[in-house]
């Protein structure tokens, strides 16, 4: 039920979020931009499959060229069906060392596969949205964050969705300028659980207490 | 000037632009960064537009972009913006406006971007918890407890209403 403080709430935050009219150049701009990115997506759209017939001759040319060693050569990127590989193969496929997860500058998506030199830490490969939008890997967050949870083995379940969520509610509050503990210690009480339920791969600074 | 091969996509953002800018102005806090984020957002709709075009309602997927695009560039600033000399506060939205709101603004900031997100959808955009966890992506549950937690900071917040004569 709303109270009195909800509309003077609601009354504010309309009066911060006005409703003047944007310079009308504003809407050109948008419409350009949006026109440009799907030219762009097009543009990808066509390349991928040039780069699919490519590939179909590149492969036939490897067959005939039987002096390479076998899976040496890392794969072009735009030939590789990504949902199907796990995440150690989309590192290896773009050619990227592992490292620890936990040392990495800017991920947004981990991969991780095996026990890191620290505790609580983990080898892997940590992509950013720029390298895999770059590499030609669907790198939208969305498509990302899919991929990840493919990649990992995981269905896409309610309580993986729920943990992704938990996680970043997580990160936000300890990041806060006044953190809710007790929604804190509540996060990661239900963090390890899902975990649990999730079958992630455990290191030992994420095991039940 | 390059046009988009359907101007019904132009015609919604002439519509729609200033709704969705209100919106961002909360989501994000400062005029910069909301008309980032409304370009952004309209421009990946825009990229969409001939399937968005058929839903009932394309400004709902507008704005389930703009709150999702808005958590994904929070992530992203989060992470690339540890610095060892922190900048200067962001402007408010308005020299006025956010003098003359400050207690909400300052309320805003010290919520998570979940909880900020339910807020602004539940107050200016009048969204129930089941919308509001729809544009979230996350469990009914899960917006129930945003909403729940941003309301009561933004309440206690919220200068003090009892009509005048009458005793609390």
């Amino acid at each position: 039920m709303k109270t009195l403080d909800d509309e003077v709430i609601a009354s504010a935050m309309r009066s911060i979020g006005g409703r003047a009219a944007p310079p009308v150049d504003a809407v050109q701009r948008v419409v350009a931009t949006a026109h440009r990115r799907r030219s762009t997506r097009r543009a990808i759209s066509t390349a991928a499959a040039v780069a699919s017939v490519v590939c179909i001759i590149g492969v036939f040319a490897a067959v005939a060229h039987t002096d390479d060693a076998p899976g040496t050569a890392p794969a072009t990127p735009r030939d590789v069906n990504w949902q199907e590989l796990t995440g150690k193969e989309v590192g290896e496929a773009l050619g990227w060392t592992a490292q620890p997860t936990g040392s990495a500058y800017c991920p947004d998506v981990f991969v991780e596969f095996a026990d890191g030199p620290e505790p609580n830490d983990a080898m892997g490969f940590c992509f950013t949205y720029t390298d895999l939008e770059a590499a030609g890997v669907p790198g939208t967050w969305l498509e990302a964050r899919v991929l990840a949870n493919q990649i990992r083995g995981y269905e896409r379940s309610p309580e993986l969705f729920e943990y992704v969520q938990l996680q970043d509610e997580y990160m936000d509050l300890v990041g806060s300028h006044e953190p809710d503990w007790d929604r804190i210690d509540e996060i990661r009480d239900r963090l390890r659980v899902l975990r649990l339920e999730i079958g992630m791969v455990d290191g030992p600074g994420n095991r039940p207490r | 000037m390059s046009r988009l091969d359907d101007p019904g996509f132009e015609q919604f953002v002439k519509a729609q632009l200033p709704r969705l800018l209100a919106v961002a102005r909360v989501l994000t806090g400062n005029d910069h960064d909301a008309w980032d984020l409304v370009q952004d957002s309209l421009a990946r709709v825009g990229s969409r537009w001939s399937h968005i075009n058929n839903r009932d309602d394309p400004f709902a997927y507008a704005r389930k972009t703009l709150v999702n695009q808005n958590l994904n560039r929070a992530r992203r600033g989060r992470r690339e913006t540890l610095l060892s000399n922190p900048p200067d506060q962001q402007a408010p939205v308005d020299a006025a406006r956010g003098f003359e709101h400050a207690w909400l603004e300052s309320a805003l900031r010290k919520l998570s971007r979940q909880q900020r997100a339910a807020v602004v959808l539940a107050y200016m955009e009048d969204q129930s918890v089941a919308q509001i966890a729809e544009a979230l992506g996350c469990s009914t549950s899960a917006a129930k407890t945003h909403l729940a937690r941003g309301r009561r900071a933004l309440r206690a917040a919220a200068p003090t209403t009892e009509p005048e004569g009458v005793q609390p």
